[in-house]
């Protein structure tokens, strides 16, 4: 039977993070700062012991005056950072300014950092407290964790990676704002001027929202006359005379001279891999031996990933798009090389040429 | 380049790159709480005199006279205490036309260099390295651990699993492949092909090998797919489970 019902678990799981290990508060300090024994501070904790409201508010203060405040607002549930009761125990003078952090994670769940975002990122991931790497930033980059901060003078800040940051972490930490109607919000990763939560809110769940394939790419089946580009015609014409199914594509495309305008994927599964990119393309070399979908523009990358499975679902497509300034066809090859992979070559052309037109992957 | 900060851009998906790295996370904390350090690196002359100190023949996909520069394609990791190297992993990318083919020719070690006389390799028939097709694959058959250090709990382990880890996230390769002796395979933390199709000792690059129960050599292959599942798992990101593939992954037996 628990001796103190719904603040038991709110209450020890705050007095947990703010004393050791977790912070360099012990018990001990505690017991002599608010005059209760260490014994009932433990008892209290473990629910093994009636609390009071007054033991509550007076180790509240004690924590504040060691600079990690918050037990009360979060004892009762108000959320992190909530405005604390005035309590004539802990004037606000009294307590010393200090930043709040909190993390989001991407276990869904929103935590104190006590001792700051490293530390607390230290900690999570059981580095020791000698380590060279940077816990903080691993956490960002490589676990999609959020990071806020609550300056004194209440204004947040937000830190994180756009690309890389957790569903679960955004959608915590959207309701948490969403709860904080009245702060103004920096958020340098979204690269604009402070804003209030709410719109944050917004934001943060805009990146959790797939996104859409852009719909101006249909398959079509072109006649050869149709074809307007000659190289596009005769390496056509090539593949399709061997036929589709035993043509050696690259030979192929290498022999008619048009390799440096063409652009291998491999595609293993749902995986679309950059095998080989033309000399000819003007594309970034480092995405070669990557998944597409490794590539920053997302639009693009997933647009690229679906003409290449469809190209593995339908050989010997043309896709037709429509580029900015001008519209250019993606002539697709699609060859199975075993069991479980595909190979998949594609050739682009511009149909309405704009003077800076450039081929494009 | 310490190894948590040696990925920038990750080639998994967001889910699986959050697992791996997190497991990585873990295990670079039990190398570190163990009193050890560890480096990144991309430089095959960094490692060679690592693997020196085992007194065993150099690789010829760790050794930086056949396989010079290539930064890009080129993964280090090695073990440090207190200034002194314990131990070191590498691991190199290469592309393959064909998987046989390069075998036979021993492009695949080589590349454009002229293998020394004598050496030869006897390729396996397996369906499996027919399979291996116009791709990158990650050779990691590279290890090398001082007596030291491998008294240590778990250190081994997270080495072999940090090197495996960071491959996984910075490259796309499909497959990894290897050579390793029966024993050693039958414990690797993932789903190995050809260990149980090929027979013993048809897999050899050093002229002084003989094909006979001595030398044990498989060629092996794991794809990549097999390979993501287990180093999400959290078993692979403890160090003191050994290497093995995690129990609730283990492929289902006809009795079982």
């Amino acid at each position: 039977m628990s001796r103190n019902g719904g603040i038991a678990k709110t209450y020890a799981a705050a007095l947990i993070a703010r004393t050791a290990p977790n912070t360099g508060v012990t018990l001990k300090m505690l017991a002599n700062k608010t005059g209760y024994s260490e014994d009932t501070l433990q008892r209290g904790r473990d629910d093994l012991t009636t609390i009071s409201a007054e033991l509550i508010r007076e180790v509240d203060a004690a924590l504040s005056a060691f600079g990690f405040p918050g037990l009360i607002t979060e004892t009762y549930g108000c959320p992190p950072g909530g405005t604390q009761p005035a309590s004539p125990l802990s004037p606000p003078e009294a307590v010393a300014p200090a930043d709040v952090c909190w993390w989001a994670t991407h276990e869904g769940t929103l935590h104190t950092a006590a001792l700051g975002h490293a530390e607390f990122a230290r900690r999570y991931l059981d580095l020791p407290a000698t380590t060279e790497a940077d816990p903080r930033k691993f956490a960002i980059e490589h676990m999609g964790w959020l990071a806020v901060t609550r300056s004194t003078d209440g204004s947040l800040r937000l830190d994180g990676r756009a690309d890389r940051a957790a569903p679960e972490a955004i959608e915590r930490l959207a309701d948490w704002l969403d709860g904080q109607r009245e702060a103004v919000v920096r958020a340098p990763m979204f690269d604009q001027r402070p804003a209030s939560a709410v719109a944050l809110a917004q934001q943060l769940r805009s990146l959790a929202a797939p996104e859409t394939v852009p719909a101006t790419w249909q398959p079509e089946r072109l006649a050869e006359d149709q074809i307007a580009d000659a190289d596009a015609a005769q390496l056509w014409r090539a593949v399709h005379d061997a036929g589709i199914e035993r043509a050696h594509l690259v030979e192929t495309a290498g022999r008619l001279g048009v390799l440096d305008r063409c652009a291998l994927f491999v595609i293993d599964g749902d995986a679309v891999v950059s095998a080989d990119l033309g000399r000819g393309l003007f594309v970034d070399r480092s995405v070669v031996g990557r998944n597409v979908m490794s590539r920053r523009d997302v639009g693009y990358a997933q647009m690229l990933r679906a003409h290449a499975l469809q190209a593995k679902a339908a050989p010997s497509n043309y896709l037709i798009g429509r580029a900015e300034g001008g519209s250019y066809r993606r002539l697709a090859f699609g060859q199975q090389t075993s069991r479980n992979t595909w190979q998949c070559m594609t050739m682009v052309y511009a149909v309405d040429k704009p003077a800076d037109f450039q081929p494009l992957r | 380049m310490h190894p948590l900060d040696a990925v920038s851009d990750s080639v998994l998906n967001p889910r699986d790159h959050r697992a791996v790295m997190l497991n990585t996370g873990r295990l670079v904390g039990h190398v570190e709480r163990a009193g050890y350090s560890l480096r990144v690196g991309h430089d095959l002359a960094e490692t060679a005199p690592i693997f020196g100190l085992s007194n065993a023949p150099l690789a010829v996909m760790a050794d930086p006279a056949v396989h010079a520069g290539m930064p890009e394609t080129t993964l280090t990791v090695t073990l440090w205490k207190d200034g002194e190297p314990q131990g070191c992993a590498a691991i190199r990318r290469v592309w393959v036309d064909f998987l046989p083919t390069d075998l036979e020719t021993l492009r695949y070690w080589y590349g454009e260099q002229t293998p020394p006389e004598g050496v030869r390799c006897s390729i396996p028939d397996a369906d499996w390295l027919a399979e291996i097709y116009s791709c990158w694959t990650a050779w990691s058959c590279s290890f090398h651990i001082h007596r030291e250090a491998q008294k240590a709990r778990g250190v081994t382990e997270a080495l072999i699993r940090i090197a495996h880890a960071l491959s996984l996230t910075k490259w796309d390769w499909r497959w990894l492949l290897g050579r390793g002796k029966s024993g050693v395979i039958a414990r690797f933390p993932f789903e190995v092909y050809g260990a149980n199709h090929v027979s013993p000792g048809l897999f050899l690059l050093d002229r002084d090998e003989q094909p006979d129960a001595d030398h044990p050599h498989f060629l092996m292959g794991v794809r990549r797919a097999s390979f993501t599942a287990q180093a999400a798992h959290a078993y692979y990101g403890d160090p003191l489970q050994k290497i093995g593939i995690p129990p609730a992954l283990r492929p289902k037996t006809e009795e079982s």
